[in-house]
């Protein structure tokens, strides 16, 4: 119980400290950029295929019990609303902290126990902003734009599964799916992917940098950013949801 | 009178219920190679993380170029680094990057930041120094443990530091890559000015690069002075160094 209060407040720490550095210079963009494209890049097979299967699953799954109701026009929208409010924002969030998470965890653990976080400070270069900032920075834009993507494929899935048994055309389908969609599905979605890429960057460099135990603790610390980062993702969905709940009745 | 440059005073560390260091002092003066010998795991590393202000100590000061690095703020201690260079036992190269953006790391992230142009040039000189201008574009990994070593020692030598301080700089090196070293750290002092702290428990280092020497036993310093000093003390564990 101590050592998770412990952790609980060096991660509070460790937090705060990024708000600090983030709004002092040097700003480095490029490093940013370069970030994004890597970690965006590396998880988009991984959500690509699952967004995919998940929106095909999801319309398989919704036909038998909605044709009983003469109901099955309604399968794009509901596979619509679920996956933008809840499904795609949370499935992405997932495959990010068990890809990126794991990544950022390993890769900073391992700069702390080969000593090159410290070849960093004994050059007088500010360690934090250029190994915590710019990769949290990086998750926290790419996680809501991976997002997107993956609710497009889901959607895409959907189309796809919908077209095995039956005949319907792309523009119907969206047309459909959109058809009793308002702005308060989408807005809380991104801002609830924001949160969840920022709690991956976080979490995994929280870990990195706590490494300690030569290469053992390498995999401890991914392995670590991976379950933390996942079980906060379940809390602040929760929470988001009793947010937007209680602003959007 | 010399001028001192780094003086450690009364230094206490403890690991927790593991006393390192039991009340060390000594200081490095101008022009000088102060070598500081001792076994493995007496902490001689935990001293120069000490100086440059990585670990803090548990009591006593260190005075670095006339600035107490244990009350300094962040960015006044991210300054006087800037005048100390550090050589770390296995290099720590930045792996993800060429051998050209570790030279180049410290340089571009300064606040009066040099050209494109000058960085290049000094990348190449520094390189030229270590004699390894045909690695520079390659990966940390295609290097051998000798070559990272005069990289990370090009890399130290980039901000043009008054200080260096080499950790375990020739352990593990092969006789001609260690005299190679030896031969670049007495340059540092000679050509470049550049006094050093070097620890190591290589005798031939001690011999080559020592100006004067400190042991380190059981948390204590003892002051031995000169080589030809060393040959004479009668204490059973300094006497094991170079028997």
């Amino acid at each position: 119980m101590k050592k998770f209060l412990t952790d609980v407040a060096d991660l509070f720490i460790f937090t705060a400290n990024f708000f600090v550095k983030f709004f002092r210079p040097p700003y480095e963009i490029s490093e940013i950029s370069r970030h994004i494209l890597v970690l965006g890049l590396n998880s988009l097979f991984l959500i690509s295929t699952s967004a995919l299967i998940i929106g095909m699953v999801m319309s398989i799954q919704l036909t038998p019990t909605l044709e009983q109701f003469g109901a099955e026009t309604l399968i794009p929208n509901m596979v619509a609303i679920s996956i933008i409010r809840e499904i795609g924002p949370v499935l992405t969030a997932l495959v990010c902290a068990g890809k990126l998470g794991s990544a950022i965890g390993a890769e900073i653990g391992s700069m702390k126990v080969s000593e090159q976080i410290d070849a960093m400070a004994v050059t007088g270069v500010d360690h934090y902003s250029f190994l915590v900032v710019t990769r949290v920075v990086a998750t926290t834009v790419a996680v809501p734009i991976l997002t997107i993507y993956s609710v497009a494929i889901s959607l895409l899935g959907s189309f796809i599964a919908i077209n095995l048994t039956s005949s319907i055309s792309l523009n119907l389908f969206f047309s459909r799916a959109f058809e009793y969609m308002h702005l308060y599905d989408v807005i809380p979605s991104i801002f609830k992917s924001l949160l969840f890429g920022f709690t991956i960057g976080i979490v995994g460099c929280f870990y990195g940098y706590n490494t300690t135990k030569g290469t053992a603790g390498v995999g401890k610390a991914a392995h670590t950013s991976v379950v933390s980062a996942s079980l906060l993702i379940f809390f602040i969905d929760m929470l988001a949801a009793e947010i937007s709940h209680l602003i959007i009745p | 009178m010399k001028e001192e440059l780094i003086k450690v005073l009364q230094i206490e560390k403890r690991f927790e219920s593991h006393a390192v260091l039991k009340g060390v002092s000594f200081s490095l003066n101008k022009h000088e190679n102060l070598v500081v010998i001792g076994k493995s795991g007496s902490g001689k590393s935990v001293l120069l993380k000490i100086i440059i202000g990585l670990i803090a100590p548990d009591k006593g000061s260190v005075e670095v170029l006339g600035k107490d690095i244990c009350r300094l703020k962040e960015l006044d201690l991210r300054q006087l680094r800037k005048k100390i260079g550090y050589l770390f036992q296995d290099g720590a190269l930045f792996d993800s990057m060429t051998v050209r953006q570790n030279l180049e790391f410290p340089l571009k992230r300064q606040v009066q930041r040099k050209t494109d142009e000058e960085i290049e040039e000094l990348v190449h000189q520094s390189l030229k120094k270590v004699g390894l201008s045909n690695a520079i574009d390659k990966m940390p990994d295609q290097l051998s443990g000798g070559m990272k070593k005069r990289v990370a020692l090009a890399r130290a030598l980039m901000l043009e530091p008054e200080i260096i301080l080499f950790d375990e700089p020739t352990t593990g090196l092969d006789p001609v890559t260690s005299k190679e070293i030896n031969r670049l750290i007495i340059e540092s002092r000679d050509k470049l000015g550049i006094s050093g702290i070097v620890v190591t428990h290589d005798m031939y280092c001690v011999k080559t690069v020592g100006d004067r020497l400190v042991a380190l036993n059981e948390g204590t310093i003892t002051e031995v002075g000169g080589m030809s000093e060393l040959n004479a003390r009668e204490e059973k564990w300094l006497r094991e160094f170079f028997e």
